[in-house]
């Protein structure tokens, strides 16, 4: 029985170390550096200009920056949490749609966003998810919204209910 | 998974390894262990502006001039790694590890690079940096390249390695823009 033990417990360990050392491609903020980080939801509301629940609409497409992907997907505003943004916004994400394949029409999602911009001062027409492009994110499940990037890093906690988002931008 | 610290186990030469608390870092947290065949490696400049190019070799010197066997000599061709500048726009990140071909990372089947790559500068936040900073952020991304991970977010400047993920910390809170001890150790490991 002992022995039984023991081999079970080789056997938790060794798969343990596969799935630590065979993990899947991280996304980009495995590689990237950061600026900074929003410490909480609060800070990451505060820093965005713009807070909608929207839905995705039409096909993305990629934009190429030094031969690395970006996703630009449209999508339709329906609630203003903060700011006063037009009813549809071209926002730009890391990867291609292969990468963005949890971003679906299908559903609505909480989206944190400034202005992006290659010049200071001179916006593009597009919009960045505030926090990297991770944090600012949710895909909105029943009365809460769950976070779809998933940056081990990020202190902003995956799961959080639509009224403690909304209260958290204030106003 | 959320949280300022990774989580507390590391797997090195073999020996599960858990510690707790934040005053220890995990450069050894590996790529599934990629990293290149030879820690003797050519580099190579593609800059937006010749300004950028001091930063370049001092990166390059900061890894090499490590207790690791790393070296990193300038070449004109077969760099392994590329020193790369260039506006990647307000994507909140000022430095980005890619392959050569543009993609992110991925190993090859002999878990080595199978090609080389390119350690950015994003110069919409650089060109607003110091010499100093900028350098933090290039031996970073070098540090990728190299085969390191994140670790460290959030640590006593004491032990925060030059792998933490985020400038404001590693280099605004610990003035950090050389590779420390536990990306010394992660190196020694993988090389
Ligand atoms: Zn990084």
């Amino acid at each position: 029985m002992k022995r039984l033990i023991l081999i079970a417990g080789v056997v938790a360990v060794t798969a343990f170390m596969l799935t630590w050392f065979v993990r899947p491609p991280a996304d980009d903020t495995a590689t990237g550096s950061r600026v900074s980080a929003p410490k909480d939801i609060e800070a990451l509301s505060a820093g965005s200009a713009v807070v909608v629940i929207a839905r995705p609409q039409g096909e993305p497409r990629v934009e190429t920056v030094f031969n690395s992907p970006f996703m630009v997907q449209e999508f339709a505003v329906t609630e203003r949490w903060k700011g006063d943004p037009p009813a549809t916004l071209a926002v730009r994400m890391e990867g291609s749609p292969a990468d963005n394949k949890d971003v679906s029409p299908q559903r609505e999602y909480v989206l944190y966003l400034n202005p992006f911009e290659f010049e200071r001062g001179v916006s593009t027409g597009q919009w960045w998810i505030s926090g990297a492009g991770v944090d600012g994110i949710f895909v909105v499940d029943g009365d809460s919204a769950l976070r779809i990037r998933h940056d081990p890093a990020s202190p902003i906690k995956e799961r959080q209910s639509i009224p403690s988002l909304r209260a958290a931008v204030g106003g | 998974m959320s949280g300022r610290c990774k989580v507390p186990v590391a797997v090195v030469a073999g020996t599960i390894v858990g510690v707790g608390g934040s005053q220890v870092a995990f450069a050894y947290e590996l790529f599934d262990g990629c990293h290149y065949v030879t820690p003797t490696l050519k580099w190579k400049p593609a800059l937006k502006s010749q300004t950028y190019l001091d930063e370049a070799q001092a990166t390059a010197w900061a890894w090499t001039s490590t207790s690791t066997p790393i070296s990193l000599t300038q070449a004109s061709s077969g760099a392994n790694v590329t020193l790369a500048s260039g506006n990647w726009g307000s994507t909140e990140h000022d430095g980005y590890m890619r392959m050569n071909d543009g993609g992110p990372w991925y190993c090859g089947a002999s878990g080595h690079w199978d090609q080389g790559t390119i350690a950015w500068l994003n110069t919409y936040y650089t060109d607003g940096y110091s010499s100093t900073k900028k350098k933090s952020v290039w031996v970073h991304e070098v540090g990728h390249s190299l085969g390191l991970a994140h670790s460290g977010e959030g640590a006593a400047c004491s032990v925060i390695p030059i792998m933490a993920p985020e400038t404001s910390d590693r280099y605004g809170r610990c003035s950090k823009s050389t590779p420390q001890t536990d990306d010394v150790n992660g190196i020694n490991f993988l090389y």
